[in-house]
């Protein structure tokens, strides 16, 4: 599996289709904090934001970036669909544990004030549950379930539209209200108790789905 | 071995691509499939390469499998040797693949994107990570396109020893280059169904027709058509005992016969 996750991470980079994602995140992220974001819970809570339509972007380009031909070939030396879609997850998983540290961690170092544990601890559950929802939103929008990487794109847009039209409902939107408000600790640390095993759920669900369809459909 | 037992495919609500398939391949044999564009055959080799679940009926005894896709795709950033080195290390062999590429005549520049290699060199790569770690199964799909005579040869000497080590084996070819391949057992796909045919005792023949384009569907849907491709001219192959039904009816039809040939039995 671990040479498996290799040759995937090795073929997204070669193919560079990484980049758009991660420059788009790059840019907000770094206008969000470089005029001081206020505190941190909010800042957060932006960065939460951010996070799920990149890491949705991310993951899809992950999961399109081999040629359908060529992962014909790449399921064969895996032993099967259900393995190599375990590695295209494990490689999503892997790109937006970056994304994740990111997040939290920059803005730590570049705050002079020192951060509590416990904003960390909720900054990190947080931005958990928007990437572990991201990556289920962007392998659920991409090959085999979806066509290609035109079909892609647009499910993207149109799930990130309802999502806003939604607006603080759960798996996600209530929890940025509360950071947004900014909710006590100890509240956050309550919602974010049943909203990190949902979102692991969601996208463990998320993982079946896509294993079965491809079996179906490839 | 592997086993298709009453094996049907069929992609979300649409026709059955396959249907009733029953198909073994013993291990240390070698099936050559036989059919027309759209009789079903790629997607036999998608469910016998274990890439695709069929809708119904069972698969049993795959082992581990090589694949070669009818056209690998030309836009791979990565280069010959890194891709021979990733596919050969989710195998878990040993190998490179390298020596492979050599002994397949192989004259691009490995360490160069894949991207910029010649269909034939492609072709060679693809054909590398098939038999890279001796899989036990060996599924191909046109192995010889693209190749120059002595790489024919060559690939034909590594299926006859893959299958003498005990591979099962199943190739489809356009390209005549079968011919050459160690006993082989004839299945020919039609209509999503297989079944066995004898081109040992009446051997086949080659019709290239000059046909209006409207006519193609029909001509190889004729009895007896075992393979076609179709360009400005269709080119069929044809069981050798069908040959003149083949020729009577495609006349009868209104295509031009623009040249016959017959190989010995």
């Amino acid at each position: 599996m671990i040479a498996l996750v290799r040759y995937l991470g090795a073929e997204l980079i070669s193919s560079q289709r990484w980049f758009p994602p991660m420059v788009v995140f790059a840019a907000v992220f770094g206008m969000l904090y470089s005029t001081g974001a206020g505190p941190a819970i909010p800042a957060y809570g932006a960065t939460v934001l951010l996070l799920f339509p990149v890491s949705a972007w991310l993951s899809a380009v992950v999961a399109n970036s081999e040629d359908p031909t060529t992962r014909t070939v790449t399921i064969t030396a895996a032993g099967g669909w259900r393995r190599a879609a375990t590695g295209v997850l494990l490689l999503a998983a892997l790109a937006n544990t970056l994304l994740v540290a990111l997040s939290v961690l920059v803005p730590i170092l570049v705050n002079p004030s020192p951060y509590p544990v416990s904003t960390v601890l909720i900054g990190l559950g947080a931005h958990v549950v928007a990437a572990s929802l991201g990556i289920a939103v962007g392998l659920l929008c991409s090959r085999p379930v979806l066509a290609g990487p035109g079909w892609t794109m647009s499910a993207l847009i149109a799930v990130m539209l309802i999502a806003v039209g939604l607006g603080r409902v759960p798996p996600l939107g209530d929890l940025v209200g509360q950071m947004f408000v900014p909710a006590s600790p100890s509240a956050l640390a309550a919602s974010l108790a049943w909203h990190v095993p949902l979102a692991l759920v969601v996208l463990g669900a998320a993982q079946v789905a896509i294993t079965q369809i491809g079996a179906r459909r490839l | 071995m592997i086993a298709l037992t009453e094996v049907g495919k069929r992609y979300g609500r649409g026709p059955w691509v396959l249907r009733g398939v029953d198909l073994s391949v013993d291990r240390a044999e070698l099936v050559v499939l036989l059919g027309v564009n759209g009789s079903g055959k790629s997607t036999l080799m998608r469910v016998l390469a274990g890439i695709v679940a069929p809708t119904a009926g069972a698969v049993t005894g795959r082992s581990t499998v090589g694949f070669v896709p009818e056209r690998f795709p030309a836009g791979l950033k990565l280069s010959a040797r890194d891709y021979l080195r990733h596919q050969a290390a989710i195998r878990g062999a040993a190998d490179t693949g390298m020596e492979l590429l050599e002994r397949l005549g192989f004259a691009g520049n490995p360490d160069r994107p894949m991207a910029e290699l010649s269909k034939g060199n492609t072709q060679r790569v693809a054909l590398a990570q098939a038999f890279v770690a001796a899989p036990g199964l060996l599924v191909l799909d046109e192995p010889f396109a693209g190749l120059d005579e002595h790489s024919r040869a060559e690939l034909c000497a590594m299926i006859n020893s893959a299958v003498a080590e005990g591979a099962s084996t199943v190739v489809t070819d356009h390209t005549g280059s079968r011919s050459r391949l160690a006993s082989t057992r004839t299945v020919a796909v039609a209509d999503g169904s297989v079944r066995p045919v004898d081109t040992e005792s009446t051997g086949t023949g080659a019709v290239v027709l000059t046909c209006p384009s409207d006519l193609h569907a029909e001509v190889i849907s004729l009895p007896g058509v075992l393979q076609s491709s179709q360009g400005p001219l269709v080119r069929l192959e044809v069981l050798g005992a069908e040959l003149d039904s083949v020729l009577t009816a495609a006349l009868a039809l209104g295509c031009s016969v623009h040249e016959v040939s017959r190989s010995a039995a």
